[in-house]
């Protein structure tokens, strides 16, 4: 009886336990079609190992140190805004906890905006490390007062989201019966 | 940066710089890509606010960015650049021109070409595995994926693999 | 002296996000209602990784707006409930999505408006980036769950 390719693959691979291992090993001392099978995957692992992937040397050079003369670690927009001393920080985060949205309002130091469109607010230094060259921190009118209504939600860093499709709202029973 | 935070970069850098970029290579096809995109992995690893414990682990990471980088790179480039064109500016990039190692680049240009041609999830197991060395334990962790799982699909793809290079012409038996 | 104020300034914005406005003289009981919302990430098998719960009182006609930051993107989200009848709610629901991108250097910018009739008790899901097709996409998806509710009903006080 011949174990199935996918495990014959897995044992190529080392990825069987001992048992297995041993069962297989014996096996194929007399099962030419199995031994076959195996040397597919060695002929196949041979000739993808046949490349000589050049390593440009420069390059790798270059890019250390550019990462090195960048990096310096990410500021979040939140140490960014402020610049208090440390006393009087701790007394503005307490003032934060007590009037809560007017102070956070404040903050933003949202400028006079036109009635509708949108309103940039640049800053010269980044908030995601040096990759922003410019903040953008669009305050837009797309309904009401700044001061109103703000929540602050901040994902936790290296999420890293990309684009899966449209940004979509749906009724979560339509989107239950989509799956 | 504190001196001991660029000695473990280094570290790091050192330690993962060629896995990296093969990895990146084999995923997209364009060494210049795949420079600009490990480039972009490692700015990101270095500006972490909580650097990883062990090398072992930045590594993990590292791979992780990188897939998703290339990946949403070769996306975007979608298949506008027929496969042969991107390997005529590949061929500037191996210098040597005996006759063994001209056989040798030809056949790497038809091995990638074929890899190429696998669905990103096959590839992807297939690259981590025999680039990268990592076993199907690590290969899930990365992924996110069972090893049932990885089992499957690294046979699958060396199955699938086998099948295209023979339509090229390269039989491996 | 940078590195003490941090954690400080976090934790009053997570509080902030938690505590509702209240004591606000526009209110009036029996037409407020209550929005909350729960912010998830989700990996490929739909396991949740990371989720934030807030919730807001408003009145019909009057907008919640929400904004979302994170390492690469920002997203401010306009949500406006009214009343339509005893079954249904309307939920005008505007988002603006700046992501930007590493290859090549570009800020991607996406908006979607939408008006939802909601029936009563129903949840609403918002996905920024938008929804993993396959297995292949981004490991990670970014969504929003948004529960509107009367005030009253929902006992008063904030969600958790």
């Amino acid at each position: 009886m011949c174990p199935d390719k996918e495990l014959l693959s897995a044992y190529f691979d080392g990825e069987v336990d001992t048992v297995w291992k041993a069962r297989i090993g014996k096996h194929i001392e007399t099962c030419d079609k199995c031994k076959q099978v195996l040397k597919s995957f060695e002929s196949l692992h041979t000739l993808l190992q046949t490349e000589e992937l050049p390593i440009n040397q420069e390059k790798r050079e270059s890019i250390y140190q550019y990462v090195t003369s960048k990096g310096t670690p990410a500021v979040h927009f939140w140490d960014r805004r402020v610049s208090l001393p440390a006393p009087i920080a701790l007394a503005a985060a307490v003032l934060f906890v007590v009037f809560g949205g007017f102070i956070f309002s404040l903050m933003d130091r949202a400028s006079p905006t036109s009635p509708e469109g949108l309103v940039f607010e640049l800053s010269s230094v980044s908030a995601y490390g040096k990759e922003w060259e410019r903040d953008i921190f669009p305050v837009t009118e797309l309904s009401g007062d700044i001061t109103d209504t703000d929540f602050l939600i901040a994902l936790p860093t290296h999420s890293g989201f990309t684009v899966q499709g449209e940004p979509k709202f749906i009724l979560a029973t339509e989107y239950k019966r989509g799956k | 940066m504190t001196n001991e935070q660029v000695l473990s970069f280094n570290k790091v850098y050192n330690a993962t710089y060629s896995l990296l970029i093969k990895i990146a290579f084999h995923i997209t096809s364009d060494m210049d890509a795949s420079e600009d995109l490990c480039q972009e992995a490692y700015l990101k690893y270095y500006t972490r606010k909580e650097p990883l414990p062990s090398v072992e682990q930045a590594k993990y990471w590292l791979i992780r960015v990188v897939k998703n980088l290339c990946y949403n790179y070769s996306k975007r480039k979608g298949r506008e650049i027929k496969a042969y064109e991107k390997y005529g500016k590949e061929t500037k990039t191996f210098t040597d021109s005996s006759d063994a190692s001209l056989l040798k680049e030809e056949t790497s240009m038809l091995v990638q070409k074929a890899l190429d041609k696998l669905p990103f999830s096959l590839r992807i197991v297939l690259i981590l595995r025999e680039y990268g060395g990592l076993n199907y334990k690590d290969i899930g962790n990365i992924l996110k994926i069972t090893e049932g799982n990885v089992k499957v699909r690294v046979f699958r793809a060396r199955e699938r693999l086998s099948e295209l290079l023979k339509e090229d012409e390269i039989h491996v038996s | 002296m940078r590195k003490v104020f941090i954690p400080l300034i976090m934790l009053a914005y997570s509080q902030i996000a938690l505590f509702p406005q209240s004591e606000d003289p526009n209110i009036t009981t029996e037409k407020a209602l209550l929005v909350s919302m729960v912010v998830r990430i989700l990996e490929q098998n739909n396991q949740v990784v990371w989720n934030q719960t807030s919730s807001k009182t408003t009145i019909p006609g009057k907008a919640i707006r929400v904004k979302l930051t994170g390492e690469n993107f920002l997203i401010i989200t306009n949500l406006t409930p009214y009343e339509k009848d005893s079954e249904f709610y309307i939920l005008l629901a505007q988002a603006e999505i700046w992501l930007k991108e590493a290859l090549p250097q570009s800020v991607q910018y996406f908006s979607t408006f939408k008006t939802l009739l909601v029936p009563r008790g129903e949840a609403i899901l918002f996905f920024p980036f938008g929804m993993a097709a396959t297995e292949e996409s981004s490991p990670y998806t970014l969504q929003m769950e948004i529960l509107i509710n009367p005030y009253d009903s929902a006992g008063g006080s904030s969600g958790d």
